[in-house]
């Protein structure tokens, strides 16, 4: 609660109070929370909910478990649809546009940053749950938060960890998992002469590639952009990132630049690679395998934090899970009743413990859950989303940092620089060339906003105008544009009508 | 990336193209002769054509693996290399190997069309060529050619259109990795419109397609059938 106002704070206790101690029951939740007012269902209310298909078994079994709960007390019919996680991403994307779809879209990444007029505010919901459950990691506001309100309800990350083999790690000469990046990659040196290198996703991997990658880059303090979007990606501390990924890629497998999501779980399970990167589905797969040498396997399996660079923090990045409302969905209440059911203790804790902790939480109550310390081996995923960054780190979330994600720009950077395709430098001049063009994109005519700073600009930003607010409501420098109704190009000057913004700037 | 990925287009439609029509007309002419099995060997031939595409782009995914890559394991076996063969981790190796699965995909279409085009062909022609003793290459060259250019033409314009548009099999094989360099207009379109939310950007990268694409048309309407006899004229 350490970044709790005192208004949220008022406002949320009361639903806190009533809701009772942790440990009540969920017929308790019902009364409560309904007996508060909030979220009554609407008569005779369905909900779509589309979700991403589970990586685990124990996930998708508890939820769909806990939604048939919901449907029994509260009498509302949920449909829960189940896709592959890349294809949540366009369909939430289309239903946001057509304004038409399932009333519920639970995302990846900053999907609430870029349709934010479309969804309802939640943060009823988030303060009640914030309020009650020790509130959100600081991560969670920065995707789900526009402005001042909630404009998704957090579900939590699927966490991302080192996942290594201990006999290999301790054949390497390291009793305990090294926590500074030298020693990181002296253990990888160590793996490759035993004969069980690591390997890690340097292909278009969206998920395993992207998430290590960024971690490498950050740790050494390099970022795409700062906080004011500037790009800032050719800097001595990317260089000097690249130059570490260099030593490391000596150190793989053959074939990482190839390597897709589902690579690196194969060549682990394989007992090929003694090192990767992975959720906590590796050992899981492990435990609960059929074939006994696999099952063998998982006692060997470790798991920990990425190592922590020169910045001195941690600097991970994890597949953050936005649960979305649409504005267009006729049965809000039901909708917000549904979410916060969801993540109420009761329902969230079990679902957790099925999924032995495939998706860590956004609510801090929830770090003494069990599932954690139930296995030594859970631990590491415990704080995924206490030392994670969002990936449009250090500046804003939206279309520019969603479209950097899928073009593979960080990782495209690291594999050239580490095959050797590209000097380090090289590949750091690249990248700001390629970035600086997008921006541009981004925010030149192509995609005008249409607002005139100078008579309209708010610090509320524009959402009802203009999808990418960000241009205006950020307080980022903002390249030229034009204005609507004039003739002739306006240079806007600035974010928010400030005019204190360079119109040379790299933005984003 | 945007004209990376035109390369990587023009050189994929071209040169799978190339191979996809040199190995279909062999493999037309040799279904044309009178096999055992006839009917049999020509709907097996059809079997890659048929299978969805995303499933065999599965195979082929599996069998590039740089780890479980079956090609590699075989050749390990006979002695032939001495390290798994990198498919999809060197730029011009994931080129060519995504080519190669096109064309295992796309033969089997060049090759039926152009059977059933050869199979029009009048066996009297062939006659009335062997008594004046032309040679094979002669009956090929000036007989069985010119009375398949039509369907050539039909063939290859479609044949290139969908080679030059493919996207399933870059999609699930390599996403356009490593490097970016086997995106292809329709994936980077793909990558920039949804997962990167620029609906715009993607539809233009969309739209610059069309003009290759008519190029390819005019291309294979204005060369291969301007013959007179073949629009109804008199020779």
């Amino acid at each position: 609660m350490a970044k709790f106002s005192r208004r949220e704070f008022l406002k949320t206790t009361a639903g806190a109070a009533a809701a009772g101690s942790l440990g009540a029951g969920s017929a308790m939740w019902s009364q409560d929370a309904f007996a508060q007012g909030k979220w009554t269902p609407e008569k005779g209310a369905k909900l779509r909910v589309l979700r991403w298909k589970r990586f685990v078994q124990g996930d998708e079994d508890m939820w769909m478990a806990n939604t048939k709960r919901f449907t029994e007390k509260t009498g509302v019919e949920v449909r829960v649809d189940h896709e592959g996680w890349e294809d949540v991403r366009p369909k939430a994307a289309v239903a946001a546009n057509v304004g038409s779809g399932p009333d519920v879209i639970i995302g990846t990444f900053e999907d609430a940053h870029q349709y934010p007029e479309k969804l309802a505010d939640v943060s009823d919901v988030c303060n009640y749950l914030g309020g009650k459950y020790g509130g959100w990691y600081d991560v969670c506001k920065a995707y789900c938060m526009h402005g001042n309100k909630w404009i998704a309800v957090p579900m939590g990350c699927a966490g991302n960890a080192v996942v290594h083999r201990i006999s290999a790690m301790k054949a390497a000469g390291f009793d305990t998992f090294p926590k500074d990046l030298a020693g990181f990659l002296k253990l990888c040196q160590g793996l490759k002469a035993k004969g069980m290198p690591a390997g890690f996703a340097l292909g278009n991997a969206t998920g395993d590639g992207n998430v290590w990658t960024h971690w490498l880059v950050w740790s050494h303090g390099g970022m795409m952009v700062d906080k004011k979007n500037n790009v800032v990606i050719n800097s001595p501390e990317t260089i000097a990132a690249l130059e570490y990924a260099k030593q490391l890629y000596e150190t793989f497998i053959p074939g990482t630049l190839s390597w897709l999501d589902p690579n690196n779980n194969k060549a682990f399970l394989d007992g090929q690679i003694g090192m990767t990167t992975n959720g906590i589905s590796i050992y899981y797969a492990a435990k609960n395998s059929q074939d006994p040498k696999v099952k063998e396997m998982a006692a060997d399996i470790g798991h920990a934090n990425l190592p922590v660079g020169p910045v001195g923090k941690t600097t991970e990045l994890n597949l953050f899970f936005p649960m979305m409302l649409f504005k267009y969905s006729k049965f809000p209440n039901a909708a917000k009743a549904y979410l916060a059911f969801m993540m109420e203790k009761e329902q969230y804790e079990p679902w957790q413990q099925a999924a032995i902790g495939y998706v860590t939480q956004p609510l801090k109550a929830y770090e003494s859950n069990p599932i954690w310390t139930v296995d030594a081996k859970h631990t590491p995923y415990r704080d995924a989303m206490k030392i994670m960054l969002p990936n449009g780190y250090s500046g804003d979330m939206g279309y520019a940092s969603a479209a950097t994600m899928a073009d593979f720009i960080m990782v495209n950077m690291v594999a050239e620089a580490a095959s050797g395709s590209k000097t380090p430098k090289e590949a750091g001049r690249e990248v700001l060339q390629g970035l600086e063009q997008t921006r541009a994109r981004e925010t030149g005519p192509f995609l005008p906003c249409f607002r005139n700073s100078s008579t309209t600009a708010t610090s509320s930003g524009c959402s009802s105008c203009c999808p990418r607010e960000r241009c205006c409501s950020s307080s980022s420098p903002i390249r030229s544009g034009w204005a609507p109704g004039s003739d002739s190009p306006t240079p806007r000057s600035g974010a928010r009508g400030s005019g204190s913004g360079s119109t040379t700037s790299n933005t984003w | 990336m945007a004209r990376l990925s035109l390369f990587n287009t023009i050189f994929y439609t071209a040169v799978a193209s190339v191979i996809k029509f040199a190995l279909g007309l062999w493999l037309a002419l040799l279904l044309n002769r009178n096999l055992p099995f006839k009917s049999f060997f020509r709907a097996v031939v059809l079997l890659p054509f048929i299978v969805p595409t995303a499933l065999s782009a599965i195979a082929f995914w599996w069998m590039y693996d740089a780890q479980f890559s079956v090609l590699s394991w075989a050749l390990m076996k006979m002695g032939l290399i001495d390290r798994y063969i990198d498919f999809l981790g060197d730029p011009w190796n994931a080129r060519l190997s995504v080519i190669a699965a096109n064309v295992w995909r796309g033969v089997p279409f060049v090759a039926i069309c152009l059977l059933a085009g050869l199979q029009t062909i009048s066996p009297s022609l062939y006659e009335a060529a062997a008594l004046d003793g032309a040679t094979p290459w002669q009956r090929f060259r000036f007989v069985t050619l010119p009375l398949l250019t039509p369907i050539i033409a039909v063939v290859m314009t479609f044949s290139v259109l969908f080679t030059f548009t493919d996207f399933q099999l870059i999609y699930v094989i390599t996403r356009g990795g490593p490097l970016n360099s086997t995106h292809l207009m329709a994936t980077l379109s793909f990558q920039r419109a949804i997962p990167g939310g620029s609906l715009g950007e993607g539809a233009a990268l969309a739209t610059m397609m069309i003009p290759f694409l008519l190029a390819a048309i005019l291309f294979s309407y204005f060369g291969l059938q301007r013959r007179a006899w073949q629009q109804g004229a008199k020779d």
